[in-house]
């Protein structure tokens, strides 16, 4: 069993097996070795652990993707796949938490954690204008009139044709 | 409270992949942040994420997209040369505001495809803008090449003197006069742009024109004026089909104020046309004409070389026909001295050879000459010297044999003595300069043929007898020289890199003699 303690100061224990998902973690206890010593995790809030734990059991067993071989082949395909149904269901989150799990994947590496994350994001951009992007991610417009006209002009040219 | 700019951005950039093209253009347009990460990804997908840097970047026939990609590689992967192809002028227009806003660079290859040839009106336009723009961002040098040839313009581009380099085509002309003409009318008001530029234009001094494209049709007007403006002191004419009509109204519109040589082949010009060009350039210090198969049937315009015309000629090059029909219309050449007969390889060379040598005769003046020869005319020359007949020779103080061999052939013995022979029947001979075999050298033959021809030619001076034709790549053996002031010794001289050059060398002792 592992000792997690978030950000505030809530203790988790975790099945070495379920927590070592996450590579970061993994590396720690291979370089520490085995102890009872509580892993401080300073970056992650207890609401985000619990839901990163909830994956990781849920994933657990699966085989880690590994190295950087797959890494080419997995982004062709990801722009088309889709999320899994469980995945889909356990990342219907609000977008504070989502930004969050996202956040702390890419903290504790948890490779697919983090891709499920961000293609839930994509998905929310896909098939949207500018401004409806905006609006649904609260972003302020930065841009002067003129940069946005030129963008779009530019845009203009580099669509395929 | 988190939101979606909280993300690091290599975290936005790993959402970005998992979005189609026209989808990450749409987020270029959110906010700054995402334009960032947008392009970002763009450029990976098309450039590659492992291109090395120090690479030129390279890309053909590239969608806009992929350009795009490509010219984000010069950004963010820092890579200074780029080679892409354009084949649109879209993608000109597009190349050019992306390239406004990238970082210096050294090198830029611009390839124009099929069908974007630059004379258009639009490409024309883009090219100067993108010129413009390459200028300021203080690239080093840009070149330029055709999609139908592999000849290129290549401008330099913090010192634009280069880009009016010609080369060849006469696309390559128009395009550099175009560009020059918008370039000055755009920048008039820009001091330092015109004084970059106009020097150039004023520096030209060559020009080769060819009708091995298709391009005459667009050598227009102002083009004509351009070069009519600039200082050319070198013009080439190639003119080798048959479109008269064309070429003749050209050259009735050329007038080059400067022009010093003239270089023309054509088959089809008519000898009017030509003369008139020729009285407009009196200033012409050498002429080489290369089969303008001028027919006497031009009898009526015989009248139109005055005796003033070409006042400044000194050196004529070209068919012995030629030559000779130029000779025969009695020009006042008054300083009229080299005369080179050559290409012994085109059709009726040596049987137009004496016609050539008797027209030379009409004209009282001393020549030096040079005159090429093939193995083949061996029976003529032999023909020729035995045949004692009392035919007048003209007055050639110094004669070169250029001898006119496949690469590695030498001319036989039996060529050489009947060559021998027919030198000496020329009377005032005063320098030979010829290549012997090598089998000869030194030999007892080498001598009794310098014997003969020193017998036979009372005034001779000089023999030079040059060992073996040149060999590329091959230390140049020396020469032999006979003076008459010295008779039994051969004196060394280092041997010039071919006998063309040993002509000069002859003529420039003839000007240090007076």
């Amino acid at each position: 069993m592992v000792h997690l303690v978030t950000s505030d100061n809530v203790e988790f224990v975790v099945e070495k097996e379920v927590v070592e998902r996450s590579v970061l973690i993994k590396n720690m206890l291979e370089d520490v070795g085995e102890s009872d010593q509580s892993i401080p995790l300073a970056n992650v809030s207890s609401a985000v652990l619990r839901k990163v734990i909830e994956y990781c059991e849920h994933h657990r067993g699966e085989p880690l993707p590994s190295g950087d071989a797959d890494q080419n082949q997995d982004e062709t395909r990801k722009r088309t796949t889709d999320i899994s149904e469980w995945d889909q269901k356990f990342i219907t989150v609000d977008q504070e938490m989502l930004f969050e799990i996202i956040l702390a994947a890419n903290y504790l590496d948890i490779k697919s954690l983090l891709d499920v994350g961000c293609k839930t994001v994509a998905n929310m951009i896909k098939g949207k204008t500018p401004d409806e992007i905006r609006r649904l991610f609260n972003i302020v417009n930065d841009f002067t009139p003129e940069e946005e006209a030129q963008i779009k002009k530019e845009n203009e040219w580099a669509e395929d044709r | 409270m988190h939101c979606l700019l909280d993300l690091p951005s290599e975290l936005l950039c790993h959402i970005s992949k998992n979005l189609a093209n026209d989808e990450l253009l749409v987020l270029c347009i959110v906010s700054k942040q995402l334009h960032f990460a947008a392009l970002t990804v763009y450029f990976d997908r098309f450039a590659g994420v492992n291109a090395p840097t120090t690479a030129p970047a390279s890309i053909c026939q590239p969608t806009i997209a992929a350009l795009r990609g490509l010219l984000l590689a010069l950004w963010v992967k820092k890579c200074n040369s780029v080679c892409c192809t354009v084949n649109s002028y879209t993608q000109l227009r597009f190349l050019t505001r992306f390239i406004s806003k990238l970082e210096p660079f050294r090198n830029l290859h611009l390839r124009f495809g099929r069908g974007m040839e630059p004379y258009s009106r639009h490409v024309i336009f883009g090219l100067i803008d993108l010129m413009i723009v390459i200028k300021k961002l203080g690239c080093e040098d840009m070149l330029i090449t055709g999609g139908h040839t592999d000849r290129a313009w290549v401008p330099g581009v913090t010192d634009l003197t280069r880009a009016l380099r010609l080369e060849g085509v006469v696309s390559t002309v128009d395009t550099v006069a175009r560009f020059c003409r918008k370039l000055f009318r755009r920048h008039k008001r820009d001091e330092n742009y015109w004084i970059t530029i106009t020097p150039s234009l004023t520096t030209l001094k060559t020009v080769n024109l060819s009708t091995d494209y298709f391009f005459a049709p667009f050598m227009s007007t102002w083009t004509i004026r351009t070069l009519n403006d600039s200082s050319i002191t070198s013009l080439t004419l190639n003119l080798r089909f048959r479109n008269a009509p064309k070429w003749t109204h050209i050259l009735s519109m050329l007038r080059l104020r400067h022009l010093r040589e003239f270089v023309i082949s054509s088959n089809s010009l008519s000898l009017q046309c030509l003369t008139q060009f020729l009285r407009r350039h009196s200033g012409l210090t050498s002429l080489t004409t290369k089969g303008l198969s001028l027919e006497d049937n031009d009898a009526q315009n015989k009248s139109v070389f005055t005796i003033n015309a070409l006042p400044k000629l000194r050196t004529l090059m070209g068919l012995p026909n030629d030559i000779g029909h130029i000779l025969r219309l009695q020009p006042g050449f008054k300083i009229l001295k080299h005369i080179n007969i050559s290409d012994p390889d085109a059709d009726g060379y040596i049987s137009s050879l004496n016609d050539c040598l008797d027209a030379m005769v009409a004209r009282d003046k001393v020549y030096v000459t040079s005159i090429a020869f093939k193995t083949e005319h061996a029976s003529w020359l032999l023909s020729q010297s035995s045949a004692d007949s009392e035919r007048v020779m003209p007055p050639i103080a110094s004669l070169t044999i250029i001898w006119k061999g496949q690469n590695e052939e030498l001319p036989p013995p039996s060529f050489t003595a009947a060559l021998a022979g027919w030198v000496a029947l020329f009377p005032t001979l005063e320098h030979i300069h010829w290549g012997v075999k090598r089998d000869l050298e030194g030999s007892q033959a080498e001598r009794n043929i310098a014997i003969a021809i020193i017998n036979r030619c009372p005034r001779l001076k000089t023999l030079e007898l040059l060992r073996d034709p040149p060999v590329r790549k091959r230390q140049p053996p020396p020469v032999d020289v006979w003076l008459r002031d010295d008779p039994l010794s051969i004196r060394q001289l280092a041997w010039s890199q071919d006998i063309q050059h040993s002509a000069a060398s002859c003529s420039c002792r003839d000007k240090a003699r007076g």
